[in-house]
């Protein structure tokens, strides 16, 4: 399979919160999978990723059955062994812009929860790959972009003059109205 | 960085005694039921780290920190383990029991003990700024304590905000957000700055609008002053000096020769004066009135005074003959009281006339009614006068002190005393006759005492045979049957064992026994007949002497009772008085009651026979009867009453002519005083207009004698006065008119100095107003500025969050929009691009405010607090939040943790699963996830339980 754009942003945001890409095993009475389909794995979750290439309905729910039955059998196996829980999850790829009368569709897949969280990424109008595939980052258990650090709080801005200093002083101890209040009253002539 | 990595409590707000957590996993997960002091570690670690608790600021309750439950020998106390990156301090905060002081101390690194430390220095160490340590130290607390809060803590309560959409929510959501993107502190300040601002701008307004105000009086008074003045200027105070000292002369004023050379004497010379023309002109126009007064009557005064004479004259003549009059009127008023007093007494008499003829008649007629039957049973022939007196008197009655209804009495039981009277003599021989028949008492008693003798002798022998016959007869019958029925060799009495030796011999006793017995029995009978005979003898001769006693007894009654019958009608009789015997008796009760009958109408007669002759004066002679009398009197009453007649006539005749006398009398003096009173008033109206011609003259000339001279005189000089005052009048005005000019002109330089000050004070609210202006553009500039970059450096993460939120798929993408929203936000749905303030539902509006606080948590680094952060999401994004708390927890393992708190069950468990594969964190192999459920509740104390 050819490395695909969408590919190498996935895998950056999936191995950083401890997926792996692995061979797909092979599961007694599971579907057959297409040979595109890769699958991630975590201690915790595993995440089947079928790309679709054919952008149409029926193509996205079949493929929504297949990789569902798919990781209900992988995730039993895992937790036939542990008795623990093994999260699944299964992101659909389309080629191409959905057309607006297949959302439903897709919205009726995404929010389905049997056996495995669902999820439908297409690209998007964009230049960076980030842009572009920014769905994937819908996906819940992969990485999130980069936050920048912050070291400390927000400074607040250097005043122009000690005037303002000293009203912004007064401002501050008297609070607004009160601090206005005073200002108004002061004589003429007694300065600031 | 501020990584919190234990935490210890005690005394606050919902815990009482001391916990103590480990906060150094990745997720630190709270569970506890509501009340029971999840919110308190929340509020303590913000306590600690900023010396506040919001919560509690808004409602100014901080004295609450302190937990009511908490033994009052305990402080309370926070402390904690903090990670800042370079160093690692131990922080603890204290407040003394009765919540009064506060008292902040930390030790550094390898510090050996706690040293105090100031709020600023802490503030400083958790929230370096390189700006704020130049500014006010207590503003830069607070704007510190506001970034910390607000970087640091999420709560509930905060979320719960963007619910609403009121504009007092509408404020507070623009806070979260700021607060969430680090600029709270800077947006405060614009509060405040904004409240400055509206308050000090209606101050600059008030200012130039009194600025404004001086300027247009300034301006309209010096317009007026132009035109007054027509271009001329002129010394007013001189030319007000200069008419005073012509009115002063006018008015002849004794200081008229001073002359005024300031402003003020000038003015209090023109009050002084207008006061003097005020006087004169009243006295001016007193002679003006009393001039035109006089004018009006000036031709008549003489003929006013010669008719008020004669008037006056012709007045007393008429209220002396008034007075005549009247005397005539009372003298005439006394005679006819006295005149009506005799008609009064005449038609009395007549009326007694009348009433006592009315009387005798009818006693007369009366009398002669009842005098026949009184004849009749008296057998009179004839009743004097003097025989009615006696028997009025009662001379003539037998029985004068016995009731009429006792004599009645007496008469109708007189038949029977008579028969009783008459029967007498034969019962009293009946009576005797028994006696002489009845037995003696002796012979009585003989044969009762023989009777019961006799009886009881019966008595005894009924006794003695009933007890013995019977059983003797039993024997009888015994004998025999035993006799029959004995064995041979048997000799002993079966009654008494006596032995008879042999059989025979007790069968002979037994024979012989039994011939005995009828014997005896017998006799015994003949006894008891003999004495039962005795009995009924003596019986029946008891029985006959009791009958002769009963019949004795029954005469005795008959007799004494017809005996007391008699005796007591004579006694009946002798007290009515009588003393004749019974059978003669009647015709005396019948004659005492005749008299008794008679005497009620002989009285009346009588009597009003007397009131007649008393009236008349005449007599009856008292020889003749008594019914002729009131004939023999009858003609001289009837004179007697005539002449009473005649003299009420003449004395009414009198009266009419003394009443006609006195309203001719009266009529007269009504004319006088009609006459008199128009008369008054004549003199009333002659008197006044005299007096008002002499006052007007007096005012107009004085004391001298009026004459057409005078009069002539007295008005020339008056107009020429009139003249002088018009002339002082127009100087004063002219002098008045002369200061007021100079008064404007004073006016208008001060007005003019006036204008300085106020546009010095406007300058100075203007420097204010400009000033804070600048500073609010300044924060504002900075926090948008700030707000901007961190969108662009965190809108992807924001994005990615938020949209994982989002599994109903509304919104593609978030990303920076409008800088001049307060959000500055764009979401966006296919090809729109919307306003999350105006499009974003109040659950998305939390999401997104979750998501702004996990991405900066993830640039910040360190603890973050969230206090029920998930309560508003549904099932399935829920999930999802599960999954990201996962992935941050997982991705930069050691750079964050976070403490959550639920009350969620479902939610706990949901977490434990997500966790229970992610493998231990590198450092200190720590477990990704560690869940502390609370139990108890702050009134019993809490108690942990940590599961890994």
């Amino acid at each position: 399979m050819p490395s695909e754009p969408w590919l190498d942003l996935f895998a950056k945001y999936a191995s950083k919160t401890g997926f792996q890409l692995v061979p797909i095993p092979s599961l007694e009475g599971a579907p057959l999978l297409s040979t595109s389909a890769r699958l991630w794995r975590a201690p915790y979750a595993q995440m089947l990723v079928l790309p679709i290439v054919q952008v149409a309905e029926h193509e996205l729910r079949l493929s929504a059955r297949i990789g569902q039955e798919w990781l209900d059998l992988a995730s039993m196996a895992v937790e036939r062994e542990d008795h623990k829980v093994m999260d699944a999850y299964l992101v659909l790829v389309l080629g191409e812009n959905v057309p607006r009368q297949m959302l439903g569709a897709v919205r009726d897949i995404e929010l389905d929860p049997t056996a495995c969280r669902k999820h439908v990424v297409w690209p998007l109008p964009g230049n960076e790959a980030d842009i572009v595939w920014r769905r994937f980052l819908r996906v819940t258990p992969v990485g999130l972009p980069y936050s920048p650090t912050a070291a400390g709080m927000t400074n607040t801005p250097v005043l122009a003059s000690e005037f303002e200093q000293s009203l912004l002083d007064s401002v501050k101890n008297l609070q607004g109205r009160a601090a206005a209040s005073l200002h108004a009253q002061r004589p003429a002539g007694s300065g600031s | 960085m501020i990584r919190l990595l234990s935490i210890s409590i005690r005394a606050f707000r919902g815990v009482r005694d001391q916990i103590d957590l480990d906060l150094s996993a990745p997720i630190t997960l709270i569970c506890a039921a509501n009340g029971s002091g999840k919110t308190s570690i929340c509020e303590a670690a913000e306590w600690l780290l900023t010396g506040t608790v919001k919560r509690l600021e808004a409602i100014d309750r901080q004295k609450d920190i302190r937990c009511e439950f908490a033994d009052v020998s305990i402080a309370t106390q926070v402390s904690a383990t903090i990670d800042l990156g370079k160093d690692r301090i131990e922080l603890e905060r204290t407040l003394n029991v009765d919540g009064s002081e506060s008292v902040c101390r930390w030790r550094i690194g390898g510090d050996d003990r706690y040293r105090r430390v100031t709020s600023t220095s802490l503030l400083e160490r958790l929230a370096p700024s390189a700006v704020e340590n130049a500014v006010n130290t207590k503003h830069a607390n607070s704007s510190r304590q506001i970034w910390l809060r607000g970087t640091r803590f999420l709560s509930g309560d905060a979320l719960a905000t963007l619910l609403d959409s009121d504009e007092e929510s509408e404020k507070g959501r623009q806070r979260l957000f700021a607060d969430l993107l680090g600029v709270g502190h800077l947006l405060e300040t614009e509060r405040q700055l904004r409240a400055y601002q509206t308050e000090i701008a209606q101050a600059v307004r008030r200012q130039q609008t009194r600025l404004d105000d001086k300027n247009v009086e300034i301006k309209s008074r010096m317009e007026a002053a132009a035109v007054r003045d027509r271009n001329r200027q002129r010394n007013w105070l001189n030319e007000a000096q200069r008419h005073l000292r012509l009115a002063r002369e006018v008015l002849q004023s004794p200081d008229a020769a001073d002359v005024s050379r300031t402003h003020a004497s000038t003015v209090s010379d023109v009050s002084h004066l207008e006061s003097l023309t005020n006087e004169q002109k009243a006295i001016l126009e007193q002679r003006q009135s009393a001039e035109a007064q006089l004018i009006a009557d000036w031709p008549e005064r003489d003929s006013l005074q010669t008719l008020l004479a004669s008037a006056r004259k012709r007045f007393d003549e008429l209220a002396q003959e008034e007075t005549d009059r009247l005397e005539v009127e009372r003298s005439q008023a006394t005679k006819i009281i006295e005149a009506r007093q005799q008609v009064n007494q005449a038609g009395a008499l007549i009326a007694r006339f009348g009433s006592a003829e009315s009387s005798v008649v009818q006693a007369h007629a009366a009398l002669l009614n009842s005098l026949p039957s009184y004849k009749q049973k008296t057998s009179t022939t004839s009743l004097s006068r003097i025989e009615a007196s006696r028997l009025l008197n009662g001379e003539l009655s037998a029985s004068g002190s016995t009731d009429t209804a006792t004599l009645r009495s007496l008469l109708g039981d007189l038949p029977t005393a008579i028969e009783n009277l008459g029967v007498l003599d034969a019962r009293k021989a009946a009576y005797e006759n028994a006696i002489a028949d009845a037995p003696s008492e002796e012979a009585s008693a003989a044969t009762r005492e023989a009777l019961i003798e006799a009886s009881e002798h019966l008595a005894s022998l009924t006794t003695d045979y009933g007890r013995i016959a019977e059983p003797l007869k039993q024997l009888h019958d015994l004998a025999s049957a035993v006799a029959s029925g004995f064995a041979n060799e048997d000799c002993k009495c079966p009654v008494c064992a006596h032995d008879w030796q042999s059989k025979s011999g007790l069968m002979n006793a037994l024979a012989s026994a039994s011939a005995r017995v009828p014997l005896n029995v017998e006799r015994l009978a003949q006894e008891m007949h003999s004495a039962q005979k005795e009995v009924q003898r003596l019986q029946d001769q008891s029985q006959r002497e009791m009958q002769l006693f009963r019949r004795e007894t029954a005469a005795a009654r008959v007799y004494q009772s017809a005996e007391a019958a008699v005796s007591a009608f004579a006694t009946r009789v002798r007290q009515a008085g009588f003393s004749a015997e019974v059978v003669k008796l009647r015709p005396e009760i019948e004659r005492e009651l005749a008299r008794r009958e008679i005497l009620p109408s002989l009285m009346a007669y009588l009597t009003r026979l007397l009131e007649a002759e008393a009236l008349c004066g005449q007599k009856a002679v008292d020889g003749d009867a008594v019914e002729s009398m009131w004939e023999s009197v009858k003609p001289g009453f009837h004179r007697a009453k005539r002449l009473c007649e005649k003299e009420f006539r003449e004395a009414e005749g009198n009266v009419a002519e003394l009443v006609a006398s006195q309203a001719q009398s009266q009529q007269v003096r009504q004319k006088l005083e009609e006459e008199r009173k128009e008369l008054e008033q004549v003199i009333r109206q002659t008197a006044r207009r005299t007096q008002s011609l002499e006052s007007a003259w007096r005012r107009l000339a004085g004391e001298i004698a009026w004459s057409d001279a005078a009069l002539a005189n007295a008005s020339r000089k008056l107009r020429a006065d009139v003249s002088d005052m018009l002339d002082a009048e127009r100087a004063i005005a002219q002098a008045k008119n002369a200061l007021r000019e100079l008064i404007a002109t004073q006016e208008l330089e001060s007005l003019k100095k006036e204008l300085e000050p106020l546009e010095q004070e406007l300058a100075r609210l203007t420097t204010y107003a400009d000033s804070a202006a600048a500073i609010r553009l300044a924060y504002s500039a900075k926090r948008q500025a700030h707000a901007k970059q961190q969108m662009e450096d965190i809108v992807r993460a924001i994005s990615a969050l938020f949209t994982r939120m989002q599994a109903n798929l509304v919104y593609d993408d978030v990303a920076s929009g409008d800088k001049d929203t307060p959000l500055s936000w764009r979401a966006y749905a296919e090809e729109l691009s919307l306003d999350p303030e105006a499009t974003f539902s109040q659950g998305q509006r939390q999401d997104f405010a979750l998501s702004i606080f996990l991405a900066r948590a993830r640039g910040l680094g360190g603890t973050f607090f969230l206090d029920e952060p998930v309560a508003h999401l549904d099932d399935l994004n829920r999930v999802a939040l599960l999954d990201v708390f996962r992935a941050i927890a997982i991705e930069e393992p050691g750079k964050l943790s976070f403490v959550l708190t639920t009350a969620n069950k479902p939610l706990v468990r949901h977490f434990v699963e997500k966790f229970q594969r992610v493998s231990p964190m590198v450092r200190g192999r720590m477990k990704p996830l560690r869940l502390v459920e609370i139990e108890g509740n702050p009134r019993a104390g809490l108690r942990l339980v940590v599961q890994e």
